[in-house]
């Protein structure tokens, strides 16, 4: 079996990319990394197959441009490949990588202060079928006008709101589905902080999007 | 801060509608080859001032991945510095205290005017009054530009008659 194949066949779906542990069949993270370093970019290709959905959405959603996720995903995937040399193995790679994709975000996202542009991307055909979300778009709901894009719009806008270390603790937590222990590690900061700052996030939400709750 | 669990149940199915939203379709087919493409091309342009300068970018990768790490060693840096600065005035002062020299009475004029002035006059000029003590030793903090401007308040003239035959 070639490389190439192999590290296409080591996909993992995002379940299993949090702890970076393969799966039956699967080529270990580790074995991958340690391929990397050495120049291997078939072994590097599965490692960008493995996360780049996660990375390229935590981006996403901290930007809500669809362009800038694309260059800041790129970006940190290349600085990754370049610093791979230093990754110590002291935490998984799927958490380095991250790291340095979320401080590449926060650093483009304080030059861009005043930035208001948005290009959000379209929502999936599952999204009007979740049953969550047909829930709160429902007759039930005082809002029943609204559309699903207007909903999408106004989360957007509300996110956007919070600070970056806020958005980026919902980010991680409400949409990516991380532990408070993995937010930590990649934020660098305590496990309380990052509940702190979840609370407080939720809060301003909650208090944003009202209209959207009752 | 209250961090008690609220009711956030609905809100978080609301936020959860983000995961709905996808990049165009084949995004993450092509995403990984123009990676790949991007890391081939700058690593081809990089190659050649890789050598001498690996160590600086491994430093300055490690302190992008950690910027922590960066904000650690410019406080070390800074410690280094100011530890230095603080070591030097402290060596300097307790060499000054502890030169034996300084401390004791006399003091060789040598070592204080250097050799190459001579510091007492009336040793090579016999007309000039020896206006050093006996010993060759000069009193401390006394200067020797104190002696000059003594020497010639003192009267080291001698008359010369100019007594020329034809006058």
């Amino acid at each position: 079996m070639s490389a190439d194949k192999q590290a296409r066949e080591s996909q993992v779906s995002p379940q299993n990319a949090s702890g970076g542990k393969a799966a039956a069949g699967e080529i270990p993270e580790t074995d991958l990394v340690q391929r990397a370093r050495k120049g291997d970019l078939e072994a590097y290709d599965g490692l960008i197959r493995r996360y780049q959905e996660r990375i390229y959405a935590t981006v996403y959603h901290m930007t809500s441009n669809h362009e800038d996720a694309n260059d800041l995903t790129q970006e940190a995937f290349i600085k990754a490949f370049q610093a791979l040399k230093t990754f110590k193995g002291g935490s998984s790679f799927y958490t380095w990588v991250y790291r340095i994709a979320v401080n590449k975000t926060l650093n483009f996202l304080k030059q861009q202060k005043n930035r208001t542009h948005f290009s959000l991307n379209d929502m999936d055909y599952h999204a009007e079928h979740d049953p969550d979300l047909v829930a709160l778009i429902s007759d039930k709901t005082p809002r029943r006008d609204v559309a699903l894009t207007e909903l999408q719009e106004k989360l957007n806008a509300a996110m956007q709101k919070l600070s970056e270390q806020h958005r980026l603790v919902v980010t991680l937590h409400d949409v990516q589905g991380l532990s408070h222990d993995e937010i930590a590690e990649i934020m660098d900061c305590n496990v309380g902080t990052v509940r702190s700052r979840l609370f407080y996030a939720r809060q301003q939400l909650q208090a944003e999007l009202a209209d959207y709750l009752k | 801060m209250n961090t008690e669990p609220e009711n956030f149940e609905a809100l978080q199915k609301l936020v959860a509608l983000k995961r709905h939203e996808v990049p165009p379709p084949g995004y993450f087919d092509r995403l990984p080859g123009e990676i790949l493409s991007r890391i081939r091309a700058e690593a081809g342009q990089t190659r050649p001032a890789e050598a001498p300068a690996g160590w600086f970018q491994q430093l300055w990768a490690l302190f992008d991945a950690r910027p922590i790490l960066a904000g650690a060693f410019g406080v070390t840096v800074c410690g280094l510095v100011l530890g230095g600065v603080i070591y030097s005035q402290q060596t300097e002062a307790n060499a000054f205290a502890a030169e034996p020299n300084l401390n004791s009475k006399w003091v060789m004029p040598t070592e204080l005017a250097g050799a190459s002035i001579p510091v007492n006059p009336a040793a090579s000029q016999p007309g000039l009054p020896d206006a050093t003590p006996q010993n060759g030793l000069v009193p401390p903090g006394e200067s020797l530009f104190n002696q000059v401007q003594i020497l010639s308040q003192q009267p080291s003239t001698a008359t010369v008659n100019f007594n020329l035959s034809g006058n």
